[in-house]
């Protein structure tokens, strides 16, 4: 571990040195040459106006269409929509420019052909000298230490240089200019050129910008500088740089400690997010979700992150402490637009963009043998084992036809590009009580496989209004409406990728019809039982169509300076209806036989309601020139109400009709789920002389959702933060600010609800049969038992970290380091099922994580023209199952070929299952030496790898690390994104590699018939299980159908691979139009866009995208052919006016 | 707006107070936490369908019976993946302990309401679901099995125990079948509808099976109480412990055997089957059930050789069974039929060492096994003849008798032919790797319950009988 971060500490510090060397060469480009010649005079040139009345926009573009003049300005401060008259059309320029000084509030300087146009009240028209003066000069700080790199710029000009190594600088400019100095973290300082040709500037640090605010718990907004935690703040513009339709997409790789995995590539699909590991072993490990000041539900797909301002991580539970049992796992703090302007005038922006998706990858495939087993010739084989193609010529296929037999690319014919659209409108401003915003968007993606897409529509408003000057409230409402079309992909019988990727090759999957002429429902195949994915595409579906509405309304009451009394309310309200259908005939059921039988329909409605009120009051209040006093009391109610009703009819009777009266059977479930919890809490935060902060929190939670007795809790937090730079008169350049910070929290989970006692439910008899039945109801005992004496569970966590910027804010390290425990897990601990019971829900098990961030930010270059931004976030953590229930040795979570388990002492979660065996002297693999068994038969399996006696560990599905380099280069007006993502480490059982082999189909098995010797031991396992390892192996075998199907197929190790991937996740190239084209238009501003996202991976695991996942919730580590993964690119445009 | 501010600060004040006050009273709470979607406490009445279809489906294609099937050769397995010996599903395990787990409800409900008939039939299905587990895995829990976590991790009792209380239970309630009940389960009773003789007709073949059962430990007391057992059973084809209310026309209510089949492609017909039908008839063709029992390849009923899982999804390698005659949708269920009881008694007899009547039963059992099946009667009485069968009481063996209960039993009742096999070692079986004598413990189990026997595993299992299979 140590020396992973010594490698990475050297690596970084290469870029830095790297940036300066770059820098030097850049410089040469960053010196603007002036030029000189024959100026024009504003005395000496007429204009003709086509009007008296103008905008000082429209005055301007007159003036630059008919004289060389250009003028300058910096576009936030000059208003050029303000109304302007003018007592002539006709005259000249100079006596414009005094009418417009006087109306505009402006002063206008001419220099060459340049003029600049000031907001000030001198209202004064000055004609500059033309000739060139050198003026040069030292640039210092505080302590009078040269700065070398800061920049020089001539005001409303493109020339400028930089410091030297001594900090002195040389430049051309003309008299009269204004010359501006700027460093990074630095206030920048301008001089004026006249008389005085030599200055020596001594710059002073920014305060401001240390004092980077966060907003935390509730809203409530802190220095950066004053917390004692680690929290990450993303611009919404990172989130959405390249168009990602989801949020949890927009922070892969942003934020230390934060893992985001995209589990398929179908449009609409959510990511699985962790913040630093997992908590809990089979209970809930997703985060909170704020969205201005209101917990909503997790459906963050619902979510426009073209809405999103800034986006905030509380990573522990200290930051989170104050929202209580929720904020177990973080909190994502999302701040949406408020309505802003500069003019007083409404600000519209519209965006628009379009990313072409394609797959990512494809399996590449053998092209040398036919459908078939045993080197026959099969046409309803699922396998590829069977003869050449080439030898195979003209055969008479299933259809009756005579087929020459050939190779087809069914995996390049099924998938298609896709694409998807981004359409948003920000409509903003501001009036003297208050402002509003509303904002509009419209996604809408088509996937790479038919039939497969995603549209959203999203509308928001937020305003704000000043009742009274004490007086304040504001609401924010989200609607959005979406409609999701899934491919069905059942799995078994109904699985769209087996075929997708693994039909053979010698089958042309998309050249023949799909079912009989006579019946539509009577499909043509390949495979017995299965679907035809072309079929299943049109025929099957699943719609999940959701209507959400969440939004809060707050009020403010502030009587005093320090006193604040807050009351916010809120609602999330959504309603999804999921529509799956298997068509009349559809493998899922067994029905392909003939006629066609089964399909079903299962029609789902889901209601669910969060309602949310806080009330609290704020104490904010200086003592003296030291004391900063910070205090919040209040109360907190959250409630949960949602409604499950589903119906599933069985067996369709009139293919194509899809509605479930047209359902043989049909059986319905309901299911309501409520929940409810009050909290109280007070918080404190106190500093002393910006250099110490103590934060202490208390929260006291009652749910409803633990037994009577056990339902109140209480979780405290302290942190204290150290700024030790307050200490030194003078901070040295490398260390121009520190600060150590430390804390402990606790929190808690509550169990699942409906607690009180173990159940009944509906009686079943395995498969689908469930009662009623023939008009008979039945019930039958829960597996699951409940415990009667509860407790929450608590999860501690202590932090430290170190937060340290230098060198004018162009180096800065935030280190954090943590560990958690997770104690008295309610989980549903397994217990023999000789007890009658699958498990009970009792307390029981501890989970530790331990992990390290590391954010570094530099930036490597900086001139006047050239900016690099270099954002490098390290995350690694160790999560480990400390114990588990008494006699439970481990738990299972999920999987299907590996079992992704939790053990007491391992690392949560692994992969278990069996491996191939193994020497224990040199740990090689061990073949079966016995050309014979015992019993006479000839051995199959001779020189193949033996098995493990018992099911192994096959390692942590945990990376070692994780980095994320995000580059952002800016260049005049060009901005470059590019983020790289690097995972390395954890294990991933791979279905699809396990399928492509055991078919015979991925291109390592065409080398079936070539003499193969593994490396390895040779042995055998005595009738007692003793495993004889007899020497080195020297045993030829052919890598055949036995090899692949029979002995290595149930050996899971075989398809375990190492999970590490490089991948560059997001790229975008983005231009803003140069205001003198914004002016021609009339636009505040403007920019065009290229993007790309998932351009590039380079991965261990061959074929398929290791981030791809089947396990939903904690069952992690497997992929299991899902929709695979996708990349994009395209590009847009916005434009704001 | 002094006022305004004054009306919002009462506002604010009145909301806080009313959110705290009325959100976390204890009762509030409560009542937020009353579960609506799951009842606490249920009637017998309904819990005897369930308690009944679970007993069925842990015969009725439960995946742990695939593997049987495997084993005792019946079938082959043909799909895709391979299924190792010891790789059999946990279903099995599980069905049985949470049937029993209804079942110890049930009893106990029905005993303190006086409901003599359900108490019974539940009796009857907890010694029908303890069988079945001592059956596949020797010593199993019981005395402190279903006891949720008054014994979190219950201790296994041997084989002889639990067969102990399969008899008590069994006479407990054939007793109780006899006395006055509050209730008549009536239609609840998904197979007999209500009538409690036929009810204590399965009572007594199953006593009649399992005393049978313990044939090599005590081989003349085993065989008088079948005997005594089984004159108090079924008395023609016509009657017998079945369920027979799968449809035809469902995909989710059928016969799950059938269900495996039209999904997973995965039964061929075994070629130890086809070779003992071959025995009694000379030639397959001679037994009247094949034409109706298996689908041709290239006109010829081709067997699968058992232990080799060579993949054959199109079945255009291999036989399957019939999809019309033997494994469709709505085919009934057997738990124990006549023809079976006829074959018990014919070995009791046998064992009894008289040879007469054993040949009647055998002959009995046979046309019975042909009946079962719709053979008519000609045909049936040249099978009787053919060229393998006993020509006379002499000719008869042991042999014969298990090795036609064994055709019998195809394909719905591998666990009977696997317990004939390890009893009797017949028939002679030719998987390569060997018959495993018993399956592994669930993983679960292993993992969960320490007191799990370590002694039984992958490979012990091919080595270690169960205490009746042993031969003292």
């Amino acid at each position: 571990m140590k020396n992973k971060l010594l490698t990475t500490i050297y690596m970084l510090s290469r870029f830095f040195l790297y940036g300066f060397m770059i820098q030097l060469l850049f410089l040469n480009f960053g010196l603007a040459v002036n030029a000189n010649g024959q100026y024009k005079s504003i005395e000496k040139v007429s204009i003709q106006l086509s009007g008296e009345e103008l905008t000082l926009g429209q005055f301007f573009k007159e003036v630059q269409r008919q004289t060389p003049f250009k003028f300058s300005y910096d576009s936030r401060k000059v208003d050029r929509l303000a109304p302007l008259t003018f007592t002539d059309r006709e005259g000249v320029l100079e006596s414009f420019l005094v009418q417009a000084a006087r109306q505009g509030v402006l002063s206008f300087r001419q220099y060459n052909h340049s003029i600049d146009v000031l907001k000030d009240d001198k209202r004064q028209i000055l004609v500059l000298q033309d000739d060139p003066i050198t003026v040069t000069g030292r640039v210092t700080d505080e302590t009078n230490e040269p700065l070398p790199g800061a920049t020089v710029s001539v005001r409303g000009t493109s020339s400028g240089t930089v410091t030297d190594v001594e900090g002195n600088f040389s430049l051309t400019v003309e008299e009269g200019q204004t010359i501006s100095i700027s460093f990074l973290g630095y206030v920048t300082q301008t001089r004026q050129v006249g008389t005085q040709t030599n200055f020596t500037i001594v710059m002073v640090q920014d305060s401001e910008s240390l004092d980077e605010v966060v907003v935390t718990a509730f809203g409530i907004e802190r220095q950066e500088k004053a917390l004692s935690y680690s929290v990450q703040k993303l611009d919404g513009e990172a989130v959405f740089r390249v168009g990602n339709p989801n949020i949890l997409n927009g922070l892969q790789g942003k934020i230390a400690g934060v893992t985001v995995r995209q589990t398929t590539g179908a449009p609409g699909s959510s990511p699985a997010i962790n913040i630093r590991g997992s908590r809990s072993i089979t209970g809930n490990n997703q985060p909170l979700y704020v969205v201005d000041g209101l917990p909503i539900s997790g459906r963050i797909i619902d979510l426009n992150p073209s809405d999103i301002e800034t986006l905030n991580v509380l990573k522990g539970p200290t930051a989170a402490a104050l929202y209580g049992l929720r904020a177990s796992n973080g909190v994502i703090v999302i701040t949406t637009y408020r309505g802003k302007s500069a003019t007083g005038k409404p600000t519209i922006t519209v965006e628009t963009g379009y990313n072409f998706d394609q797959v990512t990858r494809l399996p590449k495939l053998q092209t040398t043998y036919a459908q078939g087993n045993d080197g026959q010739f099969d046409q309803q084989s699922t396998f590829s084992f069977g003869p050449r193609i080439d030898t195979l010529g003209t055969y008479t296929n299933f259809l009756g036809e005579q087929e020459q037999a050939a190779v087809y690319d069914n995996a390049g014919d099924f998938f298609r590009t896709g694409g998807t659209r981004n359409f948003n409108v920000d409509i903003s401003n501001t009036f003297e009580r208050g402002n509003y915003q509303i904002g509009l968007g419209y996604t809408g993606q088509q996937g790479i496989i038919e039939n497969s897409s995603f549209d959203r529509i999203n509308i928001k408003l937020a305003s704000d209004y000043n009742i009274t000057d004490k007086l304040k409230v504001g609401t924010s409402v989200n609607f959005s409406s979406s409609d999701r079309d899934a491919v069905v992909d059942g799995g078994g019988n109904s699985s769209l990728f087996y075929a997708a990727f693994f039909a053979p090759v010698s089958y042309n999957l998309k050249g023949k019809p799909i079912a009989q002429p006579d019946d539509p429902y009577h499909q043509i195949n390949f495979r017995n039982a299965h679907d035809n994915i072309y079929w299943s595409v049109k025929n099957n579906s699943n719609n999940s169509a959701t209507i959400r509405t969440f939004g809060n309304a707050y009020l403010q009451y502030q009587p005093l300076d320090w006193l604040s009394v807050n009351y916010r309310v809120g609602m999330d309200y959504y309603s999804t209806n999921n529509k799956i259908v298997y068509a009349l005939g559809s493998g899922q059921q067994g029905g392909r036989t003939d006629p066609p039988s089964g399909g079903s329909i299962t029609d789902q409605m889901i209601y669910n309601r969060n309602f949310n009120s806080n009330f609290n009051i704020n104490v904010n209040k200086s003592f003296g020139e030291d004391f900063q006093f910070d205090f919040l009391v209040g109360n907190e109610v959250f409630d949960i109400y949602s409604k499950n009703l589903q119906v599933e009819g069985n067996d369709i009777t009139i293919g194509g009709f899809n509605h479930i009266s047209n359902t043989s059977s049909q059986n319905s479930t309901e299911s309501l789920q409520r929940s409810r919890v009050a909290g109280f809490f007070g918080n404190l935060n106190l500093a002393w002389k910006e250099m110490l902060f103590l934060n202490a929190s208390g929260r006291n939670d009652f749910v409803s959702n633990m037994p009577r007795g056990n339902r109140s809790f209480f979780y405290p937090s302290l942190g204290l933060g150290f700024a030790f730079t307050e200490l030194m008169s003078t901070a040295p350049k490398f260390l121009e600010f520190g600060k150590i910070r430390g804390s402990i929290a606790e929190v808690g989970q509550a169990g699942p609800i409906y607690v009180a006692n173990t159940v009944f439910v509906r009686g079943n008899a395995g498969g689908g049969f469930v009662f009623p039945f023939d008009g008979l109801n039945a019930f039958t005992r829960s597996n699951n038992l409940i415990s009667a004496n509860l407790q929450p569970e608590n999860t501690r966590t202590t932090e430290i970290g170190i937060d340290l910027r230098g060198y004018g804010r162009r180096v800065g390290l935030d280190y954090t380091y943590y560990t958690t425990i997770a104690d008295g897990q309610i989980f549903n601990v397994p217990v023999p099922i000789s007890t009658g019971y699958g498990t009970e829900l009792r307390n029981a098990g501890q989970m530790s994580v331990k992990g390290h961030e590391l954010v570094l930010n530099l930036v490597p270059i900086q001139t006047q023209n050239i900016r690099w931004d270099l954002t490098t976030n390290f995350t690694t953590f160790t999560n480990k199952v400390e114990s588990l229930a008494e006699g439970v040795e481990r738990l299972n979570l999920g999987g299907f070929r590996a079992n992704i388990v939790a053990e007491a002492g391992e690392e949560y979660p692994y992969l278990r299952g069996i491996g191939y065996a193994r020497d224990p002297v040199s740990g090689e693999v061990v073949v079966d030496s016995r050309p014979t068994l015992p019993n006479g038969t000839v051995n199959t399996r001779y020189g193949m790898p033996l098995r493990s006696t018992q099911p192994v560990n096959l390692g942590s599905v945990n990376p070692d690390f994780e980095f994320g380099f995000i580059n952002q280069v800016t260049y005049k007006n060009f901005t470059f994104v590019v983020q790289i993502d690097w995972r390395q480490g954890g294990k991933i059982s791979s279905g699809s590699n396990r399928l492509g082999k055991l078919y015979g189909s991925l291109l390592e098995t065409e080398g079936r018939t070539e003499p193969y010797i593994f490396e390895g031991k040779m042995g055998f396992f005595e009738s007692d299980g003793t495993l004889v390892v007899e020497g080195d192996n020297s045993i030829e075998i052919n890598k055949n159908e036995t090899f692949y199907r029979i002995n290595e197929d149930p050996i899971i190790e075989s398809n375990v691979y190492d999970a590490s991937f490089v991948r560059l996740r997001e790229i975008r190239l983005s231009y803003d139009i140069p205001d003198q084209l914004l002016q021609r238009y009339n636009l505040r501003s403007a920019s065009v866009y290229l993007s790309g996202r998932n351009l590039w991976l380079n991965a261990s695991l061959p074929y398929f995208d290791p981030e791809l996942s089947s396990g939903g919730g904690n069952a992690q580590g497997e992929e299991y052919i899902v929709y695979p993964q996708i990349l994009s690119f395209g590009g847009g445009v916005r434009v704001s006016f | 707006m002094k006022k305004l501010t004054h009306n919002i600060k009462v506002m604010i004040s009145g909301l806080a107070l009313t959110c705290v006050c009325l959100s976390c009273s204890e009762d509030i709470l409560d009542q937020i936490d009353t579960n609506p979607n799951a009842p606490e406490d249920v009637s017998i009445n309904l819990l005897l369908p369930q308690v009944t279809m679970n007993a069925v489906r842990t015969v009725a294609g439960n995946q742990t019976l695939f593997g049987v099937s495997t084993y005792v050769e019946h079938s082959a397995n043909v799909r895709i993946n391979p299924i190792d010996p010891w790789d059999v599903s946990e279903s099995m395990w599980s069905s049985c302990y949470y049937g029993l787990n209804d079942l110890e409800f049930l009893i106990g409900k029905a005993e303190r309401e006086s409901n003599y008939a359900y108490l019974g039939i539940g009796q009857i299905l907890y010694a029908f679901l303890l069988s079945n587990l001592t059956d596949l895995y020797g010593d199993v829990p019981m005395s402190e099995a279903v006891k949720g976590s008054d014994f979190r991790t219950p201790r296994f009792d041997t084989q002889e125990a639990v067969y102990a209380n399969i008899f008590s239970l069994l006479d407990e309630a054939i007793a109780n079948l006899d006395r006055p009940s509050v209730g008549n389960p009536g239609n609840t009773d998904m197979i007999f509808k209500g009538d409690l003789e036929m009810w204590k007709k399965a009572a007594y073949g199953l006593k009649a099976r399992f005393h049978n059962r313990l044939s090599n430990h005590d081989p003349e007391s085993s065989a008088n109480a079948a005997l005594a057992a089984i004159s108090n059973s079924y008395t023609s084809v016509s009657e017998g412990f079945q369920f027979d209310g799968y449809q035809q026309e469902s995909s989710v209510y059928n016969n799950p055997w059938s269900a495996f089949q039209n999904s997973q492609e995965l039964f061929a017909v075994g070629q130890t089957l086809l070779d003992q039908m071959e025995r009694f008839s000379g030639d397959l063709g001679a037994d009247p059930r094949s034409d109706s029992w298996f689908t041709l390849v290239d006109g010829e009923v081709v067997g699968a050789p058992t232990g080799a899982n060579l993949a054959d999804p199109s079945h255009s390698r291999y036989s399957q069974p019939s999809r019309s005659q033997v494994l469709f949708n709505g085919a009934p269920q057997p738990l124990l039929l006549f023809d079976e009881l006829k074959f018990i008694e014919a070995e009791a007899y046998f064992r009894l060492q008289d040879s007469q009547n054993a040949f009647e039963a055998f002959k009995s059992g046979v046309t019975a096994a042909l009946q079962k099946v719709s053979v008519p009667a000609h045909e049936i009485d040249d099978y009787l003849a053919g060229p393998g069968m006993p020509s006379s009481a002499d000719d008869l063996t042991l042999d014969h008798i298990i090795g036609q209960k064994y055709i019998s039993f195809w394909l719905y009742r591998p666990l009977e032919a696997f317990n004939d096999f390890r009893r009797t070692g017949i028939p002679e079986m030719n998987n390569p790797i060997g018959t495993p004598l018993r399956i592994p413990y669930p993983i679960s189990e292993v993992n969960r319950n320490p007191n799990t026997p370590t002694e039984i595993n992958d490979v012990t299992i091919f080595t270690t009988p169960v205490w009746w299979a042993s031969q003292n």
